[in-house]
């Protein structure tokens, strides 16, 4: 073998000064000792001369490059080794005669001619002149390292790239789930980049609330496979309650990887034998199951099935797979939302189209959004289209808005107006008046009702117009019939009362006193035929919102005065008492109002027929702005169950005799409505068996103007609808 | 014959309505000329124009005020008063505004209709 001891000899000779005689026995053990230490060392460690001849070489440097102490002494260091430098032998040199410790990467090559890859530490001995000695050089095999390092960094960059690619992929998933809300389409253009870049087969089922599977989507390069594998699924649908597999996926919510599908696993997996060998004709290699998950719920599974050997899942698919999963989910939950509300408005659409009644949706701006055909054919439009063309100003084709009265509709009492300016509900009758001919064609009674957006403001007005022309048609001839029959009603009395006048006219001068009674009687009885006729004819007026007021001032005492005096004078059983004055002009009908005060009296006669008085008073409310005329008898009372009933249309109260007293049901709806009309109030006070009180309240004209008022008193007034 | 008596002309389309104030008006001293509505102008003249003409106004009421009208319209009828009467008590405006002198609701108490003739003779 090598001999070490020349070589510690020149260690010794360089490393350390002479020792004094009297350290040289420890000095030899401590020599020793470092040259054992040296052999021991893995590293090479070689020593070199000035001149680069190596001096030293142990056992290390032998097992590291393969040649032996006696061969590498002696040879020059960077030849032996073919040494490469980081930068040049030079440079090294410089350094270490700098004083310089020297460290870096060298390349050597070895006695078999493989490289190696060292780290070395070199440092320059002096001697005690400080003249430059040896060199000592440690080397360190880190080939190893080195080619780990390599291997690393070329992983991370091949990681890096599909990691790339995979960002791509899916970013091209994402490109095809957003670009369609056609869910079959969504599906097709998925499978397009999975198959074959990612599986060979690739299918979506979805799973309905019992667990059963639907084969939606099911992909692979050749068309025919596919219609195969569809006809398969039909014969072989998946058990819901299979252990493995998709319904397992169902079942946890969790992924499944099948990095390599055994024939065993076949086995255990089909149900029987031509499931099996269909199984294995597939040529199943490797399958992934991920979840399909909408909402955080698992509509369905995703399979992806690779049949090429040599490529089977792993852990990178699986989470490739399961993105994929993830992504589709939302994209075919909001495909299936949009078409369940497509569906919903489609539906909503037919149902709008279809109804009788207009409907017409309008923007904040009071554009037309959306109409049906109903609404465009009421207003007049040939279509839907051509009434969403029109502009904002109102709806005006054919057709000229009028209100009841006959009088212009404006476009800001519009009910979609109001609602669009801030009103719950507005509802109107309109009708529309041919402008050439003038005549009312249709009418209708809207309706609209504002929606709101998420701030609470106006966002919508939505308008029902409901065609009401056939009621107004049949309104206005019951209330032509009333009027034409009162009219027919009259002609006949007129005849009767004037014969009446003849006859009295005649029994007076033969001075036939008993005929003339009879006579009498006739006519009271022709002046009550009379009222109820002009009664009949204020009803249908009042129905039709035609019945026409006068406003002239009067004073009201003066009309209750009046009014009494004249009852009185046809009543002979009841004394009717006048107590306090009001003292109030009131702005009205007079005629009317009186009308109301004799209704009143001559029903306090009428149901009071074992009484003898009628008391009647005139005040002035608490709040002063309203005179009270109050009319009260001693009759039998009305149950309180009746008090605002009585004031219906043709409502009587029929008492416990079941004898009925007519005549009441019309007077008493007619004064409320005239009470109503100059802006007062009527109501009862009574009780069954203790009279009752007939309450009349009218707003009193104010009190600057009841200075000019008496002047005013004697002229016609002017005629105003009161509506 | 009697320069004093004076004439009143009735208009009606109701043979009852004339008869009964034929008797009643005779019987109160005036002469009467009747007439219903197609036949009014013919008699309009018969004998000398009226001092009062009693108009009903008939059933549509376009008639007696296109009668009145026309009345009012002519220098030789314009100062004739014209007592209007209509079983619609509504018309009273109709026919003031179209000319009529008084206006009468029907059925009437003949002593309001006689009240008002004294009015205008």
């Amino acid at each position: 073998m090598s001999t070490y001891p020349p070589s510690s000899d020149s260690f010794q000779e360089i490393t350390r000064p002479r020792p004094s005689e009297e350290d040289a026995s420890r000095q030899k053990q401590t020599v020793r000792l470092q040259s054992r230490l040296i052999e021991l060392a893995h590293d090479a460690i070689i020593v070199r001369d000035s001149t680069s001849t190596i001096v030293s070489w142990n056992r290390g440097a032998e097992e590291l490059y393969g040649w032996t102490a006696q061969e590498a002494i002696g040879n020059i260091t960077h030849t032996l080794l073919k040494t490469c430098f980081p930068e040049s032998r030079e440079a090294l040199d410089t350094m270490l005669a700098a004083g310089e410790q020297w460290d870096g990467e060298l390349v050597h090559t070895r006695r078999d001619g493989t490289e190696v890859v060292v780290e070395s530490r070199q440092v320059l001995l002096r001697d005690e002149a400080g003249q430059p000695g040896a060199i000592l050089e440690i080397n360190r095999d880190i080939t190893e390292r080195k080619q780990r390092e390599r291997e690393n960094q070329e992983h991370y960059r091949t990681v890096v790239q599909m990691a790339a690619a995979q960002e791509h992929f899916l970013a091209e998933v994402s490109k095809v789930l957003t670009s369609t809300l056609d869910y079959q389409e969504t599906l097709a253009n998925i499978t397009r980049l999975v198959v074959p870049q990612l599986a060979d087969w690739f299918s979506v089922d979805l799973v309905d609330a019992r667990g059963h599977f639907e084969l939606i989507e099911v992909g692979h390069k050749d068309p025919e496979q596919v219609q195969w594998a569809r006809a398969l699924r039909e014969k072989y649908p998946i058990d819901p309650n299979a252990p493995t597999g998709a319904p397992r996926v169902v079942h946890t919510g969790q992924s499944e990887l099948y990095p390599e599908i055994t024939d065993e696993m076949l086995v255990t997996s089909t149900r029987n034998e031509e499931e099996l060998a269909i199984a294995r004709q597939i040529g199943l290699t490797s399958v992934i199951y991920v979840p399909l998950v909408a909402r955080g719920r698992t509509i369905g599974v995703v399979t992806f099935v690779s049949t090429e050997l040599g490529r089977n899942y792993d852990e990178r698919d699986l989470a490739l797979a399961e993105e994929i999963g993830r992504r589709a989910g939302v994209a075919i939950d909001n495909a299936r939302l949009y078409q369940e509300v497509k569906q919903a408005r489609d539906q909503l659409d037919i149902i709008l189209q279809g109804v009788a009644d207009g409907i017409v949706v309008y923007d904040r701006n009071g554009h037309i959004i959306y109409a049906n055909e109903a609404a465009a054919s009421i207003n007049g439009y040939a279509s839907v289209e051509a009434m969403m063309q029109m502009p904002p100003q109102g709806i005006v084709a054919r057709y000229k808005l009028i209100d009841e009265q006959g009088h212009p509709f404006p476009l800001s009492q519009r009910t979609h107006r109001r609602v669009l300016a801030g009103e719950r509900e507005a509802q109107a009758i309109i009708g529309y008046r041919d402008p050439t001919t003038g005549q009312s064609e249709r009418w209708s009674f809207v309706k609209s009702r504002p929606v709101f957006d998420e701030q609470g403001k106006v966002f919508y007005a939505i308008t029902i117009i409901h065609d009401i022309t056939e009621r107004m048609l049949a309104e206005w001839r019951k209330d032509e019939f009333i009027s034409m029959a009162s009219h027919e009603l009259k002609t006949p009395v007129t005849s009767l009362k004037g014969f009446t006048n003849v006859l009295q006219r005649r029994l007076a001068k033969q001075g036939d006193a008993q005929g003339l009674h009879f006579l009498a009687r006739v006519d009271a009885q022709l002046d009550k035929l009379t009222a109820l006729i002009t009664d009949l004819l204020d009803i249908s007026k009042m129905q039709a919102g035609k019945l026409e007021l006068r406003e002239e001032a009067f004073d009201l005492d003066a009309l209750v005065q009046e009014t009494v005096e004249n009852v009185q004078a046809a009543t002979s059983t009841h004394h009717l008492l006048v107590d306090g004055k009001a003292e109030a002009w009131l702005m009205g009908d007079k005629d009317r109002l009186g009308q109301v005060l004799t209704n009143l009296l001559t029903n306090a006669v009428k149901y009071s027929p074992k009484a003898d008085r009628v008391i009647v008073r005139a005040s002035r409310d608490t709040d002063h702005r309203h005179a009270i005329i109050s009319v009260q008898d001693f009759g039998i009372g009305i149950d309180e169950a009746h008090h605002q009933k009585i004031f219906e249309r043709f409502y009587q109260v029929t008492n416990p005799e079941e004898r009925t007293f007519p005549g009441l049901g019309i007077g008493l709806y007619i004064s409320y409505e005239i009470v109503k009309r100059h802006n007062g109030r009527m109501w009862v006070e009574s009780r069954k068996g203790e009279g009752a009180i007939f309450f009349v309240a009218l707003p009193v004209t104010k009190e600057e103007e009841q200075v000019s008022l008496p002047l005013q008193a004697g002229n016609k007034g002017m005629d105003v609808y009161a509506e | 014959m009697q320069s004093k008596q004076k004439k009143i002309l009735i208009v009606d389309d109701e043979p009852d309505i004339l008869e009964f104030l034929q008797v009643i008006l005779e019987e109160e001293g005036y002469m009467v000329v009747m007439a219903v509505k197609s036949d009014f102008l013919e008699n309009l003249h018969n004998g000398g124009l009226p001092h009062l003409i009693l108009l009903d106004m008939l059933l549509s009421g376009k008639d007696g005020r296109e009668i009145v009208k026309h009345l009012k319209s002519q220098e030789e009828t314009k100062h004739i008063p014209v007592i209007m009467f209509s079983a619609h008590p509504s018309a009273e405006e109709t026919a003031l505004s179209a000319g009529a002198d008084d206006f009468l609701a029907k059925p009437f108490d003949i002593d309001v209709l006689l009240a008002k003739i004294t009015r205008f003779l």
